[in-house]
């Protein structure tokens, strides 16, 4: 962790409010934190807490009702669709809970894919993609299609198509959920990894605790405001 | 967009099969009930005006100018402006386009058998020029068309006219007819008969040699009009208006009028016009249809993948990547669809071309509309154009039908793909 660095995610007083009929829900109420380049940095909280709208603000999916974000030195919250588009396709890596691989994309297409957003040539992808899944433990698996492959086969993919277009922040929404604790820990050793070796900054939402004890900075949520940041 | 929308589009489509080829399906019949139903409509358009240049005055006629403002006064082409007519047809550029052209000389009279007589409609032509040109002589069913025999003028006369004055081929009939302000009469032998399943023709018309009706009506050389037949109807208006501009300075006098067939039979262009603007209508609503409901297949499919068009957008695709995408997608299905359709119904346009369509079981072996015989044996032609224009119109509707869905899977939340 590199806490002096400059940050590469921050927030500032960020709120989120949802409506449902008269009420209104503030899921993320407040935040201000720095999340600072190279860090393994775990969002902490029960279900309702607020973690994936925190993210969803962070990878400029959604727009908060109050506060800013800035993703390196980008304010994101003044772009437009287009622009906050372009931001996610060259600074930033999703990995979801339930994987979200292209069904009609083999292995290597799914992870290729940013880099076919970003007009990366052809062969360059392929030399990127083919050292990742070696990399990984993917080698063999490239053109088999989604429903081919493992659980933690998929979300290696998903990781793989995460980091190879080298974004400045992985965001991960509950990566391990779906697997079973040994897949999870292989995979978490595979982002650990990466997050050593390359230095991408890793931001992910978990209430796991074998997760949480991964993590280089562990921040909690409850009720969408930081009750702990360590 | 760099990256390849149509293997992705391509494989999509692809992802349920049995969809994909419903709603291509569904674009093939239209396409299949376009094309099937514009050869048979165009083919039956054509045969009447076949039909009616043959009957009637060609593709184009040459006549005296105001022959068709004038009531009970005879009008004639005069020597000169014939002459003129036939040197402007046989000049180098014209040549070329003209299959033949058939001098007339037209009178009404009274027909007289020893049974019956009753009013007539006589043409007076000349054989040998109306030969492969004129519907006339292929309608023959007894006789010769106007072959002289003996010193007795022939003539070709309706079966219908036939039955009325009870005669047969030999038979001497007497035509009574004006000229000039005198009654003429002549003894005719009936040589031919024809019948044109037309009620009005066969029970009204007889033709006879041109220089007999000349003499009857005691002008010599004169005609009422030059029919024109080209090779090709379709070069109709343009060359109609060239030979109106070389006449025009090779007239002695007023200039003749020249006709299209359109103007000279305006009833038979209604007709048709009308006949074709009610296909049109039948198609539209027919392929409106069928837009629906693969607007709906499209909707449906582009709804069940809000989180995949989510994902797209969070890894980085820009909502208008999104639109393209299904644009692209609803238009290989639309081109698939197209595409086995073209070749349904051009398949059955190619037989419905060689055999015919028979619908002499829906009605008689030939009817009368606009004043012509139509044939209950249907035989499919496409005009120029058509294919191209029914595939550019189903592309138009393909494209219409995913402009919806395309913009509104733009529109996905991109949160979606967040949603465990």
């Amino acid at each position: 962790m590199t806490s002096h660095s400059k940050p590469a995610v921050r927030t500032d007083s960020v709120r989120k409010i949802f409506k449902s009929g008269d009420q209104t829900v503030a899921a993320v109420d407040g935040v201000t934190l720095e999340i600072h380049r190279g860090e393994f940095a775990a969002i902490a909280g029960p279900s309702g807490s607020g973690k994936t709208t925190l993210l969803n603000l962070i990878g400029a999916l959604d727009e908060p009702d109050e506060g800013k974000v800035w993703i390196d030195d980008t304010e994101i919250t003044t772009l437009s669709r287009g622009q906050r588009a372009d931001l996610r396709k060259d600074k930033i890596g999703f990995i979801f809970q339930s994987y979200n691989l292209i069904e009609v994309l083999s292995a290597l297409e799914n992870a290729e894919f940013v880099l076919l957003l970003q007009g990366v040539p052809p062969s360059e992808r392929r030399r990127r993609v083919t050292e990742m899944f070696k990399k990984i433990g993917l080698e063999g698996l490239e053109n088999r299609r989604p429903h081919q492959l493992s659980g933690g086969q998929q979300q290696r993919v998903a990781i793989a198509r995460a980091i190879v277009a080298s974004p400045s922040l992985v965001l991960a929404d509950e990566p391990t959920a779906n697997l079973d604790s040994a897949t999870g820990a292989a995979l978490l050793d595979v982002m650990q990894e990466l997050n050593q070796e390359i230095g991408t900054t890793f931001v992910f939402s978990t209430h796991d605790p074998r997760v949480m004890d991964r993590a280089s900075r562990l921040i909690r949520l409850v009720d969408g405001k930081i009750e702990d940041d360590h | 967009m760099r990256f390849n929308v149509f293997r992705m589009s391509w494989r999509n489509l692809w992802r349920h099969p049995r969809r994909t080829f419903l709603t291509a399906l569904a674009f093939a019949i239209g396409v299949f009930l376009l094309i099937t139903s514009l050869g048979l409509g165009d083919g039956m358009h054509e045969k009447m005006i076949d039909t009616g240049i043959r009957m009637g005055s060609g593709h184009i006629v040459i006549e005296p100018e105001g022959a068709r403002d004038t009531i009970g006064e005879q009008l004639y082409l005069s020597k000169e402006n014939t002459s003129a007519a036939e040197q402007v047809l046989a000049s180098a550029g014209i040549r070329g386009e003209v299959r033949g052209s058939a001098p007339r000389l037209l009178a009404s009279g009274l027909l007289s058998s020893a049974a019956n007589s009753t009013g007539v409609q006589v043409i007076g032509a000349i054989p040998e020029r109306e030969a492969n040109i004129a519907l006339l002589p292929e309608k023959i069913t007894k006789g010769t068309f106007l072959e002289r025999e003996g010193r007795t003028p022939p003539a070709l006369i309706g079966s219908g006219l036939a039955e009325k004055l009870d005669v047969d081929i030999g038979s001497k009939v007497v035509l009574m007819t004006q000229a000039g302000s005198e009654i003429q009469s002549q003894l005719l032998r009936v040589r031919g008969i024809f019948s044109t399943g037309m009620e009005q023709v066969d029970q009204r018309l007889v033709s006879v040699r041109l220089e007999d009706l000349q003499a009857v009506v005691q002008r010599p050389g004169a005609i009422s009009h030059l029919a024109v037949f080209l090779n090709d109807s379709l070069r109709t208006p343009a060359l109609r208006a060239e030979i109106d501009r070389e006449l025009t300075t090779l007239a002695e006098g007023p200039a003749p009028s020249v006709l299209s067939w359109r103007q000279a039979m305006p009833e038979l262009d209604e007709f048709i016009i009308i006949d074709d603007a009610g296909n049109y209508l039948f198609n539209g609503v027919l392929l409106f249809m069928v837009t629906l409901g693969v607007l709906n297949t499209i909707l449906m499919a582009v709804l069940e993948r809000k989180r995949e068009f989510s994902l797209l957008l969070c890894l980085g695709m820009h909502p208008w990547q999104i639109t393209t995408m299904v644009i692209v997608e609803s238009m290989m299905l639309t081109a698939l669809g197209a595409g086995a359709g073209l070749a349904m119904g051009w398949g059955t346009h190619a037989y419905f071309a060689k055999y015919g369509l028979d619908l002499t079981s829906l009605m008689d072996q030939s009817f009368s509309v606009a004043g012509v015989s139509v044939d209950a044996m249907v035989y499919s032609y496409l005009y120029p154009g058509r294919i191209e224009w029914t595939l550019s119109f189903v592309a138009f509707l393909g494209f219409a039908a995913s402009l919806y869905p395309a913009l509104r899977a733009a529109r996905t939340d991109p949160t979606e793909a967040t949603r465990g």
